[in-house]
């Protein structure tokens, strides 16, 4: 097919990058600390407003897009929606595909998927292109080719898991967990040999009988206890600690696994709604925080753990962050998981009035009033099930020393007595009204956060929520779409609106940015989400309404 | 729409127009196609549903042409088929009238199904009492694993599937377990030669209805399959005898919740008739949930809405806020004031206009209630 000259001269511009560079996009984001941050300063706060298309791909599928293209050499590698659909290999510069991958994704994948048909894009590690599948496999491609260099099944998308965000890698081990809590799976998070595919390790999010944690869980409910780690990890190679956020546990009904309210006891349901820091070659848990203990309200601990050096104590201290979707901003120690502070990010949080210091452990709201359970409604709790911020990513600025963060304002009324009924059995769902603004009229918005200071510095309040992830430059810059479809610069230092561009359909994923040949380039996949619109009746038709399906990406530069 | 879309509708009106005798148009039933005894796309037994959307078929003069996706996720289900206009009918749906989809509506029920106690011939039964001191088998996150596990003192072990429990049963490690009636029914009776003895039981969410469904805006399809399926009353129960279903007075392990006073509303779309677009609209909008708490006339509303920003019975510290202090800002204009604000919002201070999601009537019972609050 292609010649083998070009294949040399592919190589050969992989490894000059590769020298030539001081920091570029090789990863999710930007580094494996998850920060976002670009030195590139060519595109900044005096130009930015001539901005424009360089070049565009359609993906070749429409709806839910969420990936971050990551940059090798000059290849650009990004993943489309719906298995994925598509992985595109193309010339950074020009946008030319260099080669295409598509999987042969189960037909009716969809059925059993159990949220949406997303991807959040590859990862890189020697020569390969990482993917993860909706049908729960993780694939390597030889990255020049595309060519499947071995491909390993991680988890079985039959019984409603899938992959949906690209793995970590860190050593010689490529790391990923699974979504998909709800079917009554037990979380896990799998390390495989970077070489050849090879199973090495399989860490379980929810400890089994037996082993130390498991004494959290009531009777036997950790089971199934879900605690999916199924979105972004972070990586520290000095520490050589992975790190990844876990999700709620399964099943939704607290009275199963404990004592169904605030006085929790020994029922915290470990490892659910945590971070957990483990060892990249072993899988062991190193240590471990977490952030809702006993969960009841569907507070993911998922969200980007993002690195940082801060002062606390009158030390600089190597620290994690993250906006955590039950509206708590925290800050630990990621050398042992010490929590350094907490504080909430978003106004009107109320399911706790803080976190303990000395416990860690939230302060939840008296007499259960904001927290649901058996028979037990509790009304307009906030923030609601989708969290203060959604798995969009912030970004973290060390030069303003602010983090930008996409938050949502929406309370909730939960209670579980419905009645709903799916193969093999009936089962109580949850009932709950999420169409819940919380005060202050607006539903969302992009927020500078002091993360030292624990407070705001300014904030962009917005009528629709659901805002796409951020990028921010050393340019000044910080970018970022929203579910209008409109792509925007903004001044980091005051949230000033620079620059916009429509791109014609909602933007949920984050932006990333690279420099070849001296020419910045800032590049964006766009197309709406679906999935978290369907629970929210005449608000998600709002947000559905604000733009059509799409699926692409824009690449844009100052000339 | 699909010019095949179109002639098939075309086929559809001439079909109705000239009744019997004339081509029968395709009636398009939503079934998962791995799921017996309800349905199943291939194998020499296809399920209690398709076997009875046949004969509804048969009864509307209209060959059901059937249309596959697996429920996992019903909600999905129901986007991906019914509400695409993939297919006409969806079989089935819980008649309850808290389970409410937009876009559809639901004929009456036509068919109980519930758990089952699984137990030995000759293990007695008459009450949840009787399983103390009993090793009880359940389904994860089933609502048989949530009533023990709320009541406590059971010792319940969670199986994820029903092979596995009733595996443990046949071994002995288990003195019973409640599992869902149609599936271990149809697999008692098949293929274990009704080696076990099943009583049906009854409570909240232990047992329930099941209608069918029809997209908003077919509500005379829906009365069709109502009216059928009403004159099918005896081939449904000897279908669900021939495919296993547990029959009889359920035995009850709990209460029944009672459905909220307030869904009048509901029930009449859970009945399949047609209801007025404004009130299908308002049954998604934060609506007053059942007067659990107070008898005053809009408080619930109030409390359930309002009170998020303007305090538990409208008594905030920001002043501005405060609902208590209106007649004495306002003065014999307060009412009106509060009509208008409530009714237009007041973007600047961050209220929002509730004209398009609330009747006058409700407002003015909210209105009311303000009223006993004034200082």
């Amino acid at each position: 097919m292609k010649p083998s000259f070009l294949f040399a001269a592919f190589a050969l511009a992989i490894g000059a990058a590769c020298s030539a560079q001081a920091q570029n996009w090789p990863v999710y984001g930007g580094d494996t600390g998850n920060t976002r941050f670009s030195e590139a300063a060519q595109i900044n706060t005096s130009n930015v407003r001539n901005l424009k298309v360089a070049w565009a791909l359609q993906l070749g599928t429409l709806r839910s897009q969420e990936s971050t293209p990551i940059l090798v050499g000059d290849t650009l590698y990004v993943t489309s929606s719906f298995g994925p659909k598509n992985v595109f290999a193309l010339n950074a510069k020009t946008g030319e595909v260099r080669w295409r991958y598509s999987p042969d994704v189960p037909k009716g994948i969809d059925q059993y998927a159990c949220c949406d048909v997303n991807n959040r894009g590859p990862a890189y590690h020697d020569g390969k292109l990482l993917v993860g599948r909706l049908d729960g496999h993780v694939v390597a491609l030889d990255a020049r080719t595309g060519k499947e260099l071995w491909e390993t099944k991680v988890v079985d998308y039959k019984q409603g898991s899938v992959i949906t965000s690209p793995p970590t890698v860190a050593k010689n081990v490529v790391i990923t967990g699974f979504g998909g809590g709800e079917y009554g799976a037990r979380g896990a998070l799998i390390g495989l040999d970077a070489a050849t595919g090879k199973e090495l390790w399989r860490t379980h999010t929810v400890p089994a009988p037996g082993e130390e944690g498991s004494e959290t869980w009531k009777g036997d409910s950790g089971k199934y206890g879900g605690a999916v780690a199924w979105h972004i990890g972070s990586y520290d190679p000095k520490l050589n600690l992975v790190y990844y956020g876990t999700s709620n546990p399964a099943p939704w009904s607290a009275v199963v696994r404990g004592n169904d309210s605030s006085e929790i006891g020994p029922y915290s349901n470990l490892y659910s709604s945590s971070v957990l820091a483990l060892n990249p070659e072993t899988g062991r848990i190193q240590w471990h925080y977490q952030f809702t203990p006993h969960d009841a309200w569907d507070y993911d601990g998922v969200n980007e753990l993002v690195f940082a050096d801060l002062p606390f104590g009158g030390r600089t201290v190597p620290v994690l962050m993250q906006a955590n979707r039950n509206g708590f901003f925290y800050v630990l120690d990621r050398a042992n998981g010490k929590l350094l502070s907490a504080r909430p990010f978003v106004d009107g949080v109320n399911w706790a009035s803080g976190i303990d210091m000395k416990t860690g452990r939230p302060i939840e709201a008296a007499n259960n009033a904001k927290r649901p359970g058996m028979q037990r409604k509790a009304s307009d709790v906030c923030p609601n099930l989708i969290g203060a911020k959604n798995w969009m990513p912030m970004s973290w600025d060390r030069r303003t020393g602010l983090v930008y963060i996409p938050t949502i304002n929406l309370c909730m009324d939960m209670e579980g007595v419905q009645q709903d009924y799916k193969r093999g059995q009936m089962y109580l769902g949850v009932n709950f009204d999420l169409a819940k603004q919380g005060a202050g009229g607006y539903m969302g918005g992009v927020k500078a956060w002091d993360p030292v200071k624990q407070q705001a510095v300014w904030f962009n309040k917005d009528d629709l929520f659901y805002s796409g992830g951020m990028l921010s430059t050393a340019g000044g810059l910080a970018f970022h779409g929203d579910i209008k479809g409109w792509f925007k610069a903004l001044d980091t230092k005051t949230g000033r609106e620079l620059w916009k561009f429509n791109t014609g359909s909602g933007i949920s994923a984050a932006p990333m940015t690279y420099t070849l040949d001296g020419k910045q380039y800032v590049a964006v996949v766009s197309g709406r989400t679906l999935s978290i619109p369907a629970f929210f009746g005449p608000l998600g038709e709002k947000m559905v309404d604000a733009s059509p399906e799409g699926g692409a990406l824009f690449v844009f530069s100052l000339n | 729409m699909s010019i095949r879309r179109f002639a098939r509708r075309v086929l559809c009106t001439l079909a109705a127009a000239v009744a019997l005798g004339a081509q029968a148009a395709p009636l398009r039933i939503c079934a998962d196609p791995d799921n017996l005894p309800f349905s199943k796309a291939d194998g020499p037994e296809k399920g209690l549903y398709v076997e009875l959307a046949r004969l509804v078929g048969q009864k509307l003069g209209e060959s059901p042409e059937f249309v596959w996706w697996l429920t996992y996720n019903q909600r999905r289900a129901l986007r991906n088929t019914i509400l695409q206009d993939g297919c006409d009918a969806y079989f089935a749906l819980p008649a309850n009238a808290d389970y409410r989809v937009r876009g559809l509506v639901k004929t009456r029920p036509f068919l109980d199904v519930s758990y089952a106690i699984v137990a030995p011939p000759g293990l007695a039964v008459g009450g949840l009492a009787d399983l103390r001191g009993k090793r009880v088998g359940v389904l994860h996150g089933s609502p048989p694993h949530i009533l023990l596990a709320a009541r406590g003192g059971y010792a319940t072990t969670s199986f994820r599937e029903q092979e596995e429990a009733l595996a443990a049963l046949a071994k002995g490690e288990l003195d019973a377990a409640i599992l869902w009636g149609p599936s271990v029914g149809y697999e008692n009776l098949r293929k274990q030669a009704s080696r076990w003895q099943l009583t049906p039981v009854s409570g909240n969410g232990l047992d329930g209805q099941l209608a069918v469904a029809v997209r908003k805006g077919h509500e005379e399809l829906a009365a069709r399959i109502d009216k059928a399926l009403l004159e099918l009353r005896p081939q449904t129960e000897e279908l669900a005898r021939k495919y296993g279903f547990p029959r009889g007075q359920g035995l009850p392990l709990a209460a029944r919740r009672v459905a909220p006073a307030a869904d009048a509303r509901a029930s009449k779309l859970a009945a399949g008739l047609s209801v007025p677009s404004h009130w299908a609209a308002r049954t998604n909008a934060p609506a007053a949930s059942a007067p659990a708490e107070g008898v005053l006339p809009g408080r619930t509303l109030f409390n359930n809405v309002c009170s998020h920003c303007h305090g538990t019975d409208g008594a905030s510290p920001v002043s501005e806020r405060d609902l208590r202090r209106l007649q004495r800002r306002y003065k014999d204009e307060w009412k009106e004031t509060a009509l208008t604000t409530i009714k237009n919002g007041r973007q600047d201070a961050g209220m929002p206009s509730w004209r398009a999601t609330y009747s006058d009537a409700q407002i003015d019972e909210v209105i009311g209630f303000l009223a006993t609050l004034q200082k």
